[in-house]
């Protein structure tokens, strides 16, 4: 599913994370590791926020530097922190989004149902609290045909409820291929996964648990 | 009285003239940029002459009066500013006011063109017309005061009372409205202060390049000299890009999609410079070439947020870069080289260099 050759990132002459080789096979992956170890510098490369040293290839083919629209077509990123210019609404991103990332109108509707934000949607992100900003770029992240989601810290301000909910959704976006990349730190509401490896990114690297 | 004045002023008046500020710098740039003040003369005797067609400035009057009370009942129902609730609790006659000081602040710029035309009035010896503008704005002030106080008294008053100002919220914002939305939330300030430095740029240079013949290139050199101050403003683009939309990097935009988004919006952003050619170019000039000076204008500024994307663009390599780049488009005015030519270039320019650039980049924020 994705392959990594020779990838390195610093910042400012420091090194934050270098990976001689990583290959990733369809599947759901528990990426750990200590705040500030590197995963999300990790994630955000991935998925093509920030640029790098090496190669970032999906499916075997498909070069993230080369193609870098076909890849972001197929790779979505739900990040840690979601922050949204305030004067938008849910909707205005939702449609936004769903365009680029070619989302039917009946996934929009079935992702805006299961995470239930309906009733704050068409309201200004700015008056959102910060678990309905999660559950907003969740939906976000799930939207459209991707192969690959990435997910930092999905599970962070978001309700019982709603952990059972998005645990359930991935595992059936998984048994239909799409592959995952999540990193939490509570691992225990995430227990029904079927969690095909885990790594710990530690000392600069990642290495296989 | 005066810490409850300070507390509403501070809060109250600060962001109302915050929240609309691009709606009065666009009164500013249609009121004294397209009318020179001879005309506002010419027009006002003719309004105040007629008598009853003063009833337009009175329903302009109201109309930005409804606009004042909408967003203050809308204000005070924010989280935030819950505390000015117990401004219910001062003196009535403090209150009162207070409110009405509030009020003669927000309606400041109705309350000084109405003197203007009363003036006019009163030169043309039609005190009726003078008395009914003084009645008119006397309760302008006066009845959205008693609103206030029972907005003050009666929180929830305004639940239903502010829709037509949210009413953005209800349609869909296309991609480009964003950066404009974000300027006027968080950089109302940098957009006022930059435009109206372009102005001023402009009109004076016009003031002293302005010739006889019909020669493109003082008009050319007044373009790259008196744009000079909306490079803020792309400077602003780009970290909003880079900083509020960081995430849509993960998006499958196309780059030519991107820039062509950038352009459409720098040119939306010259707009007010366009009009401010029209009314102020050279009367020997045919009437395309201000439009060839905007998209030369455009075209500059495209150049410059391309050139962002390099990665020299934090360190002093790049002033060089802007002053060379700078001395080109001189020399190439100053030996006529065709308009449509120096665009294109231009344009080209930013393009290649935006392709190139725009995924090896990265934004890093400095720390002291």
């Amino acid at each position: 599913m994705l392959t990594l050759t020779n990838f390195r990132k610093e910042y400012a002459g420091f090194l934050a994370i270098e990976i001689p080789k990583l290959h990733f096979e369809k599947g759901i992956y528990w990426i750990k590791g200590a705040n500030g170890s590197g995963k999300s510098t990790l994630f955000k490369s991935i998925a093509g926020l920030q640029p790098y040293a090496g190669s970032i290839v999906l499916n075997g083919q498909i070069d993230q530097m080369k193609s870098p629209v076909a890849y972001r077509k197929l790779v979505n990123y739900a990040e840690a922190e979601p922050l949204y210019p305030s004067y938008l609404t849910g909707n205005d991103l939702l449609m936004f989004v769903a365009e680029m990332k070619n989302a039917s109108p009946e996934q929009v509707t079935e992702l805006v149902q299961v995470f239930e934000i309906e009733s704050f949607i068409k309201n200004a992100t700015g008056s959102y609290s910060s678990g309905m900003l999660k559950k907003l770029s969740l939906v976000l992240g799930f939207l459209g045909n991707p192969d690959l989601i990435i997910l930092d810290e999905p599970l962070i301000t978001l309700d019982l409820v709603a952990t059972e909910k998005i645990a359930i959704l991935i595992q059936k976006y998984a048994t239909n291929g799409v592959g995952f990349l999540i990193s939490s730190h509570q691992s225990k509401e995430m227990d029904s996964l079927a969690v095909k490896a885990q790594y710990l990114v530690e000392n600069q690297t990642i290495k296989l648990l | 009285m005066k810490i409850i004045l300070n507390t509403l002023t501070k809060t109250i008046v600060r962001s109302f003239y915050k929240e609309f500020a691009l709606f009065f710098l666009i009164g500013l740039y249609v009121c004294f940029g397209l009318l020179k003040s001879s005309d506002h003369i010419f027009l006002n005797t003719y309004i105040v002459s007629s008598g009853w067609l003063i009833g337009f400035y009175f329903l302009v009057w109201t109309v930005y009066n409804l606009l004042i009370i909408n967003f203050l009942i809308r204000f005070l129902r924010k989280k935030e500013n819950i505390f000015l609730y117990q401004s219910f609790l001062a003196n009535k006659g403090i209150l009162y006011a207070s409110f009405s000081i509030v009020q003669l602040y927000l309606f400041a710029p109705a309350l000084v063109y109405a003197a203007f035309v009363a003036s006019i009035a009163i030169n043309l010896g039609l005190y009726s017309i003078v008395f009914s503008i003084s009645a008119f704005l006397f309760l302008s002030v006066v009845l959205p005061v008693f609103i206030y106080r029972n907005a003050i008294a009666k929180p929830d008053i305004g639940l239903c009372a502010s829709s037509f100002l949210t009413l953005h919220l209800r349609f869909k914002k296309p991609y480009f409205s964003f950066f404009f939305f974000h300027l006027l939330e968080s950089e109302w300030l940098k957009l006022l202060v930059s435009k109206g430095l372009s102005a001023l740029l402009l009109l004076g240079l016009v003031q002293i390049l302005q010739t006889d013949n019909a020669d493109i290139r003082p008009l050319m050199i007044v373009v790259l000299m008196g744009f000079l101050p909306n490079f803020t403003l792309i400077g602003s683009y780009h970290s909003f890009e880079n900083v509020n939309l960081i995430w849509f990097r993960n998006l499958p935009f196309h780059l030519a999609k991107k820039w062509l988004t950038a352009l459409a919006t720098f040119a939306i952003v010259l707009l007010p410079e366009l009009f401010l050619l029209y009314r102020y170019a050279w009367v020997a000039l045919p009437w395309y070439v201000p439009l060839l000076g905007y998209f030369f204008g455009v075209g500059l500024l495209t150049l410059y947020y391309c050139g962002l994307y390099l990665k020299i663009a934090a360190d002093e390599r790049f002033s060089n870069l802007i002053f060379i780049a700078a001395i080109f488009c001189f020399l190439a005015i100053l030996f006529s080289i065709n308009v449509l030519l120096i665009i294109a270039v231009v344009l080209a320019l930013g393009l290649v260099t935006f392709f190139k650039t725009y995924y090896g980049y990265e934004y890093l924020v400095k720390v002291e």
